[in-house]
């Protein structure tokens, strides 16, 4: 075990009171519990895939840990003992490889399309990208250093649209929270969020739109391998590939 | 053996430690060789510079509406002040994120006062640094006029008497009489107000947006490098937590238990 | 000319005045909690009164209902217990702020304010901050204060309060000197007689918000009205010069007295320390003369018995020994009085 930093140690312990408190009497059961780091937007695909894998499976418990990839990487790096990493750019789980922390190589196991994101009935006539350049609109974007972002200006760099974003937001929870007020009219987002209960929108699927890879890896400091393989499999697998899909991924 | 004091001490003790490791914590991992580069940046000099003209313009605010509004609560006692007080000090209480909710649905594009603000005048507040101010004095007022209300509830009336029978009329019984007296509660608010409002960063992320200098206040851009850039995350937090313990050093005099 | 009568009541506070005071200056006294500073705040506009009026020569200031005119219009100067120097300001600008705040310009009101120091003998401390001044020059600058407004009226709550007793024989000296200078109605409210007879050509007492009694000294000693008058004003007075432990009173005659204190003073003689007797007594008293007797009056339970003679006095006496002395007026009597029951305050 890699001897963590006193921050990582705290993050460890938070984390491993949390368990205590949410598991109560799998504490005591053999397996340990599979411990899964997830970028924010497999939030919904991921719960329910634990949920399918408890029905059908294993009583292991699994303990899905989601917020944005770069804190992932930072408890990562401050020794917390992680099972699966799945995030949103292969550049992020090629870091961890780097790092020497992976067991595996890193596998595609979903891409997700990028979306315009309006309110529903789509009342301002957005048709497409082009649109987003219109001066009666007000449109958002995640800001640069997010992927999500990097992937909307691309986006809008490829079909030669210049946008005024009035927001560079964190996340792309926070552009379709504002396209729900209505405090914006537009955003991109990616095509699984287009699920989110109050918006809708279309998904950029013509040809030579960017689509985010979600690489899944296995880390070295993990104590459940065995189901961190079943895990994976699972995902790579028809059932997975037909959960991904039903949440608007699509897979490779 | 005296245990009671000894578990005093302890229970002190781990208390402190509460609050001093997580500042031990940020300092360990602060990235100190990249910090000036990390600082010098023109993105991190902006969010500085907005969060403080921001933060100073709330403490404006908060002098402009909110001193009236604590000669009022302070002038006597009745249920209206006490239900006005009441929502006054909302904000204290309130997750920040119910703040912004209630900012945007009083003054967003579809808010009570938005809306028409938009159709009449063309003016929308979100996005905009007015917005910006707007959520930090909705944040920070509280303080200010909690502050500066148990200032002239403390302060005795008989100074006003006194000034009166001299033949000071109201105006300059509270300026040259009340205000200079109770200036220590004033000069409390303001800093406490200004704290608060530099601090801010949920209200403004949802009421103002995050979009780099123009709504990008500190605390947003340390958010933001939380999700593409954690080593500046950290660095930004220092800044803050840095200025923060400046204030309070300036406060100090102020606060209980000071000499 | 400032007449008082009405008052106010609010919850146990109730005051029911009546009172008239010309170019003079009158002392109130009275147990606490009798409305004396009430009757103070009622006057200079600090309350309003509930029933009747208040008139200060030919301007009605209080009329008990719509006719009110503001603190800040009267021109009284309010002197309460506690100086109240505006702790922000040096003693200069506290004196300015009365003139300042009745429209002198900046120069003005500090030129007047630095008269008035100066004639107060207060100049040197004109740039102290009040919190540096002793309390018996905080009263003075106060006074200062006040005055400087050149006011119609001017009102005193217990000047002495609290401050040494040599700073007070200072202020005492220095009051009397602002109330002989002063052409108009004055109020002096005191708890101790002492201060009311050497300070005030009247004394007003009052007791539940009332006046009971109001007169000279010597008036309301001869015939108090109630008993609290008998105890707190009812007391004999004399003036005089202490030299090497003899007083020398104005009105002829010595006493010797066991106070350390020499000059002016007025001595103070509680009527019950003062005993008769048909012949001449033993013992530790030295200070014995004969008199005539010149009136007894019956108060409950006791009677005031008042001798002429070089010193005038009256003796509290009881009921029995006045019967047993056969004490009526042009009987002879000896008058003793100890040493140690004569009370001495500088002047």
């Amino acid at each position: 075990m890699r001897r963590g930093t006193f921050l990582g140690r705290m993050v460890v312990l938070a984390i491993g009171l949390g368990v205590l408190a949410a598991c109560g009497d799998a504490a005591g059961s053999t397996s340990a519990p599979l411990r899964v780091f997830a970028s924010a937007s497999l939030a919904g695909v991921l719960d329910d895939a634990v949920a399918t894998l408890k029905r059908t499976e294993t009583d292991t418990p699994v303990e899905l840990h989601v917020a944005g990839t770069p804190q992932l990487l930072l408890q990562i790096d401050h020794g917390a003992e992680v099972d699966l990493l799945l995030c949103a750019d292969m550049a992020d789980a090629r870091r961890v490889v780097d790092a020497g922390l992976a067991a595996d190589a890193p596998v595609v196991f979903a891409r997700n399309r990028m979306a315009i994101v309006h309110a529903p009935g789509n009342p301002r006539k957005i048709g497409g990208l082009a649109d987003l350049a219109r001066t009666d609109l007000r449109v958002a974007l995640c800001a640069p250093g997010v992927p999500a972002g990097r992937y909307a200006r691309a986006a809008l760099a490829r079909s030669g649209t210049i946008v005024r974003s009035v927001s560079d937001e964190p996340s792309v929870r926070a552009v379709v929270m504002k396209v729900k007020q209505g405090e914006i009219d537009a955003g991109i987002v990616y095509a699984t969020d287009l699920r989110t209960a109050g918006v809708e929108g279309h998904v950029l699927d013509s040809e030579g739109m960017p689509i985010a890879d979600y690489p899944i890896v296995t880390l070295k400091s993990g104590r459940n391998p065995t189901f961190a393989a079943r895990f994976r499999a699972f995902l790579l697998g028809p059932d997975g590939r037909a959960l991904l899909a039903r949440h608007g991924f699509s897979t490779p | 053996m005296n245990l009671p004091r000894i578990a005093l001490a302890v229970a002190a003790s781990a208390a402190a430690l509460l609050f001093a490791v997580p500042l031990v914590g940020l300092l360990a991992h602060a990235p100190w060789s990249d910090f000036p580069v990390l600082l010098g940046d023109a993105r991190v000099r902006d969010a500085l510079a907005l969060s403080f003209a921001a933060s100073g313009a709330a403490v404006g605010v908060a002098i402009v509406l909110g001193m009236p509004l604590a000669l009022w609560l302070a002038s006597g006692r009745s249920a209206l002040r006490t239900v006005v007080r009441t929502i006054v000090l909302l904000p204290v209480v309130l997750p920040p994120i119910v703040a912004g909710i209630a900012l945007l649905a009083a003054f967003g594009r579809n808010g009570l006062v938005g809306a028409p603000l938009a159709q009449i005048f063309g003016v929308t507040i979100p996005f905009t640094r007015v917005a910006t101010v707007v959520a930090a004095a909705y944040m920070g007022l509280p303080f200010f006029v909690l502050a500066v209300e148990s200032g002239l509830r403390a302060f005795d009336a008989r100074w006003l008497d006194m000034a009166r029978s001299l033949g000071a009329g109201p105006i300059r019984r509270f300026a040259y009489v009340t205000l200079p007296m109770i200036f220590p509660s004033v000069a409390t608010g303001m800093l406490l107000c200004f704290m608060r409002a530099l601090g801010e960063y949920c209200a403004t992320q949802l009421f103002a947006g995050n979009l780099e200098g123009v709504t990008r206040t500190l605390p947003l851009a340390c958010g933001l490098a939380m999700e593409t850039d954690p080593r500046l995350a950290i660095a930004l937090s220092l800044l803050l937590s840095g200025g923060s313990v400046a204030v309070l050093l300036l406060l100090k005099r102020r606060l209980p238990g000071a000499r | 000319m400032l007449r008082l009568v009405g008052g106010l009541s609010r919850g146990s506070l109730a005051v029911d005045m009546e009172l008239d005071v010309g170019r003079e200056t009158v002392a109130i006294v009275g147990p606490n909690g009798a409305g004396k500073s009430t009757t103070l705040k009622l006057i200079a506009g600090l309350l309003k009164l509930d029933h009747g009026s208040l008139r200060c020569d030919d301007d009605v200031w209080d009329d008990g209902a719509d006719r009110f005119t503001a603190s800040e219009d009267r021109r009284v100067a309010w002197l309460p217990q506690d100086p109240l120097l505006f702790p922000h300001l040096d003693v200069l600008s506290n004196v300015a702020f009365g003139p300042r705040s009745r429209g002198a310009s900046r120069s003005e009101a500090l030129r007047a304010a630095g008269a008035m120091l100066e004639r107060l003998d207060l100049g040197r401390f004109a740039a102290r901050k009040p919190d540096t001044l002793s309390g018996g020059e905080a009263r003075k600058v106060a006074i200062a204060r006040a005055l400087v407004t050149r006011p119609r009226v001017l009102l005193l709550d217990e000047p002495f309060a609290g401050i040494d007793v040599s700073a007070a024989a200072d202020l005492r000296k220095e009051l009397a000197s602002c109330f002989a200078a002063f052409d108009g109605p004055a109020i002096l409210v005191t708890h101790a007689a002492v201060d009311a007879f050497m300070l005030a050509d009247r004394i007003a007492v009052i007791e539940g918000g009332r006046r009971v009694q109001i007169g000279t000294a010597q008036a309301l000693g001869a015939a108090p009205a109630t008993r609290y008058v008998a105890d707190l004003v009812g007391l004999n007075f004399l003036r005089g010069v202490v030299n090497d432990g003899v007083l020398s009173l104005d009105g002829g005659g010595t006493l010797v007295v066991a106070h350390p204190m020499e000059g002016p003073v007025t001595a103070t003689v509680h009527p019950r320390a003062v005993s008769l007797h048909r012949t001449r007594p033993d013992g530790s008293p030295r200070n014995v003369w004969s008199a005539t007797v010149a009136s007894v009056e019956p108060s409950p339970g006791s009677a005031r018995v008042r001798v002429a003679g070089p010193i005038p006095l009256v003796a509290e006496i009881t009921d029995a020994s006045v019967r047993t002395l056969g004490l009526r007026a042009g009987v002879e009597v000896f008058v003793a009085v100890k040493a140690t029951e004569i009370t001495l305050t500088s002047v």
